[in-house]
Formats: structure tokens, sequence, C-alpha cells
């Protein structure tokens, strides 16, 4: 239940480069932010900061337009879920979930109701009793959401919580913290380096690289419009191809370009390197004029065959050169 | 099946080292301790009677006692507290380490010069208690020689102990400390219900080798005052020594037999105690 307000925050270490510089965000009560961007790009460093973990070098946070520069992180009021999932090995998962709450002398009674309601709603109550020794991956990341959302803070920070489980479990992990956060509307900034996920969670996103932002906006603008040739790289299940025009950098996503097994007229003409099949559809690498290809069509991709291919010129992208 | 048999191949030499060198004489110790001379005529239990109504052996018993008693707790207290210190506050890095472990590096016999330069009836200590008008002391021959034992042990383990806990707090995830804090949970409740509880299975080790280490500041005693030093700080080993001296070594067997059943009793029951606290945690 909070607004968040970033202004010029910057992080250097003594002796390296930039970690973070000038981060300027602003997200609204209940948004869920995603900032994502290669390892290194200084996300987890700004999310650090806002936890206050990490002292920033110069500039301040806001919530709700009160200064917490100088609170340290007990008293910020946000839970933290981490990759790792850190829970306290020597408390079962409901000492795990009550610890937020018995830290704040909140009573037996009512600490009690609050877990078992949390654990329902997560699907853990069976779990309860268990230390995290005997929890699969899946169910420990359940536990540690529950000791979020058990008290309600204002802001719920997550670094890459779903990066050490299995792909199956991701997936069901994703869904339920997607419902998790629209359920309760609490202000959310995401941490990962999978774009997949970015655009799943999002409602905006901020894309990171070597410490600055490169662009922010909705999962739909940054598939659309990305600001430069690396945002739109990052985005999209296929990489987009990329090629220089002079000094322009011109970029086309594969599922832009249309392709065809028999001659059309003026279409380019192009010769398949490899094909496979995806689960969804043919996916191939072809040498065309421009460089190396990713294209994808819904029939069979063999190797060395001839194939046209065309791209209309209004999905073409470009970006002047720097 | 072959995993087993090379994991033997792998204990084989130390454990004939330990055996030659300790199990059997220990052996040995324990069929002397039963009997009388050297020829081995089996007396019973009379040796074990006769030292436990030796004065000698009362008095070294007594402040070997007294001395662990006193020792272990603050040594593991004072170093606790230091390695927790160390610990919360990464920046003091690894200077303050180092300069803890230095006393551990100083042979014993250096110790010594020094404690003789220091505690001597005419060395630094009374020198200044003199400048100042005060009366001398006899440091070694009086009550204050235990203290003085005490604090050469604390001072000479000290260094030793932090790093031993400051290894057991490494095994702590950071993150989980991060989580704690975000939790809200002040400095003191994270010590109390994160950080100690953490180290918790590393306290065995520590107070074992504590009291393992203890005995060795008989070096320290013996190489000061000598044979017969102080009554305060004759400890069992001078009494060993002594007996070996005079060849007594039945006496000797019974009195090793006996300090060896309490220590072994002594582990045991510390190893209980921690199980007891692993299963409850």
């Amino acid at each position: 239940m909070a607004e968040l307000k970033i202004t010029n925050l910057c992080k250097t270490y003594e002796g390296t480069v930039d970690a973070v510089k000038d981060f300027n965000l602003e997200a609204k009560d209940g948004e869920f932010i995603v900032i994502v961007g290669p390892s290194g790009c200084g996300k987890s460093t700004t999310l650090r900061m806002i936890a206050g973990l990490e002292q920033p070098s110069a500039g301040s946070i806001l919530l709700d337009g009160t200064s917490i520069d100088h609170l340290p992180p007990q008293k910020r009021d946000m839970a933290m879920i981490f990759q790792n999932y850190a829970l306290y090995e020597n408390m079962t998962a409901f000492e795990n979930m009550a610890f937020p709450l018995k830290v704040r002398g909140v009573k037996k009674a009512e600490i009690a109701s609050k877990v078992t309601a949390v654990a329902e709603t997560l699907k853990i109550s069976e779990l309860l009793n268990r230390r995290p020794g005997a929890l699969s991956g899946g169910e420990k990341q359940r536990v540690a959401m529950g000791r979020a959302i058990v008290r309600q803070p204002k802001l719920f920070l997550m670094d890459e919580p779903l990066s050490n489980l299995d792909a199956k479990m991701r997936l069901a992990l994703r869904e339920e913290i997607r419902q998790l956060q629209r359920r309760t509307g609490v202000t959310t900034i995401y941490v990962t380096h999978d774009q997949g996920e970015a655009m799943a969670l999002a409602d905006r996103v901020v894309v990171m690289d070597q410490g600055r932002i490169r662009q922010i906006g909705t999962p739909r603008e940054l598939y659309s419009n990305p600001g430069d040739p690396f945002v739109a790289s990052f985005f999209g299940n296929l990489p987009m191809n990329l090629w220089e025009d002079g000094d322009m950098i011109c970029g086309v996503r594969p599922e832009d370009i249309s392709l065809s097994k028999s001659f059309v007229q003026d279409w380019e003409k192009a010769t398949l390197l490899t094909g496979y099949f995806n689960g969804m559809q043919w996916i191939g690498e072809v040498r065309c004029k421009e460089g190396r290809f990713t294209v994808c069509a819904d029939w069979e991709m063999k190797q060395e065959q001839t194939i046209y291919m065309h791209c209309p010129e209004d999905k073409i992208h470009r970006w002047q050169q720097k | 099946m072959r995993n087993n048999r090379s994991g033997y191949l792998f204990i084989l030499l130390s454990l004939a080292g330990v055996s030659v060198f300790l199990m059997l004489p220990y052996l040995d110790i324990l069929l002397k301790s039963f009997s009388t001379g050297n020829e081995g005529v089996s007396i019973g239990l009379d040796n074990f009677k006769q030292i436990l109504q030796n004065e000698a052996f009362r008095i070294a018993t007594k402040n070997t006692v007294r001395f662990i008693a006193v020792c272990i707790p603050l040594l593991l207290i004072l170093s606790l507290a230091i390695s927790i210190y160390i610990y919360e506050n990464p920046k003091l890095g690894s200077m303050v380490k180092t300069s803890f472990l230095i006393p551990m590096a100083i042979p014993v016999t250096s110790v010594v010069l020094m404690w003789r330069f220091l505690f001597d009836d005419n060395g630094i200590l009374n020198g200044i208690l003199c400048s100042l008008g005060f009366n001398t002391v006899s440091w070694m021959n009086g009550s204050a020689a235990f203290w003085i034992l005490v604090g050469s042990y604390i001072w000479k383990n000290l260094g030793y102990n932090i790093i031993l806990w400051l290894a057991a707090l490494a095994t702590i995830d950071p993150q989980v400390q991060s989580a704690a804090k975000l939790d809200g949970a002040s400095g003191f409740q994270r010590l109390f219900r994160i950080t100690l509880p953490s180290v918790k299975n590393g306290t065995f080790i520590v107070v074992v080798l504590a009291i393992l280490n203890s005995f060795k500041v008989f070096r320290e005693a013996y190489l000061v005052a000598g044979d017969y030093p102080h009554d305060s700080i004759y400890l069992t080993q001078h009494l060993f020594n002594n007996w070996f001296r005079e060849l007594e070594l039945n006496k000797l067997a019974a009195g090793a037999v006996l300090d060896s059943v309490i220590l072994i009793i002594l582990i045991l029951v510390l190893q209980k105690c921690w199980k007891k606290g692993g299963t409850k945690l």
C-alpha cells in the first residue's frame, strides 16, 4: 500500500565502475515493477538499496512521500523474497512465517490464526511442522512467500525468487506470485534476468544494463517499441535479427518475417542452415544478404532447403548508431 | 563394499599410529593401575585408594578442576563476544583477526621469559609498584599465580577460539541475516534467534578443544615455577611429572586412568547435551 519514488540513485564501489548510476523510478500504489537485465547489470544492488541492506552512494528513496534513506532495513516495513529462500533453518515452517509477527510482539493467538490463514492460501498447511531441510525448493519458496505476506508490508521485494526452481515449478509459482500480488495489492519490485518472467509478471518493466536504465515501459511497449538494440534483442522468445545499414542499426523479429517454400516475386531467396521444432513451431537459421537470421514458420524446415523470405517495411526497427 | 575397503586403507596409517602410541600404552597403563611394581602382581583397587587419600593428588585435582571451571566459560564467552563483534562489523577486516592470533605464534619459552620479566620479585610489575610507592607483590608465590595462569591461558587461546567461532559464523547464509533484518528483527533479536542458534552445533567442538588446550598451560607453569610451584597452580601434570621422576609408576597409572575416565565422562555428557539440544532445535 505504498508509492515508491527513487531519484538519482547511485552506487559506486571503491575503485570500480558505477554499479548503479542515476536510477530514477516512480512506482504507483499496487504496481508490479520488474527490473530485468543481464547478470551484473546492477539490478540486485538496486533492490538491496531499496531494502536498506546496501547504502547508496547518492540519491534518495521516498516511500509514500517520506524519505527512508536514514532508516535501517528493520524499520522500512518491507518484505523480501530471496533466490535461495533464506529460511531460518532452526525453525519450523510455522515458526518461519510467525517470525516477523513475533519480533513485533504480536500476541500468540493472533499469530497462530494469521499464519494458518496464510498457509491455507498458499496450500502449505500440511507442511507447517516441518523444518526447511525437509522441504522441496518449491515448498521452501512458498514458506518464504508466506513469511512475506503474513504481515501486510508496504513493499514486496523479490530477488530472482524463481531462479533456483525447475521449469515446471517456476511456471506454477510465477502464476501464484502474480495472483498473490493482485489479491494483496502490495506494491512490488521484482528482480530477474529472465525476460519471459518480466513479460508475464510486470505492469511495467525496467530494463537495466551496466548500471543504467535502458528503458522503462509496459511489456507490450518494450516488445513493439524497443528504445535501443539492447532492449530489442533482450525481449522476445527468439532473438531479434540485427544488422547495420549505413549509420543505422536495423532489427526485425523472427515472427515478423514471412516465409515461403516456393518462389514469390520480389521476395529474398535464402538457404536454411539448420532447422528444429521447438514444440510450437519450426525455428530455422538462414544466411541472407544482411547476415545470419533466425526465422520461424509452422512447416517443417530442413537443412539446405531453399526458401523465400520477406519483411514488411513497417516491421523493421531502426536506431541511430552511436 | 569396495568403497568401504578403500576407506579402511585411508585410515590405516593414522590408525596404526594411534594404536602404537596411544591405545597400546593406554592398555598397559590400565593393567599397571591395578598392580604393584613392574612385575604386574594384581592388587585390585589399592592404587586408586592410595591416590585418592594422597594430599598432593587432591590439591592437584582441585586446582585443575578449578582452572578448567574458571577458564573455559570465560574463554568461550569472551571469544564468542569478540567474534560476533567482528562478524557484525566486517569492515574491521583481517587485521583484527590476525592480531588475536599473534599469541599462538609466540613460542612457550619466549612467553615464559616475558613472564619472568613481568612477574619476578624484582621484575617490571614490582618495579612499577615500587616507583609508585606501593608494596611489592610476590606474584608467582601467592594466590595471584592462579590468576596469572588463567590470564595467560586466555591470552594464548583467545585468537584460536575466535577463529573457530568465526568459522561457525561463516556458515550462516548472509541472506538469512538480510531476511531477518527485513522481517523487522532488532540486533538483539537477530543475535538470540538467528546467530546463536546457528553456531550452537559448532559449540561442542570448541568446548572440547578448549578443555584439551587447557591442559597445555602446564608448560608455562612448569617453566616459570618448576616442579613445586605455589599451591594454587600445582596441577595434575605437576603431580604426574613428579611421580614419574620418583618412579611411582603404579600411582601414576592409577591417576592417569582416573583422569581419563573423568575426561571421557565429561565429553560424553557434553555430547549428550548437544544431541538433546539438536533434536529440540
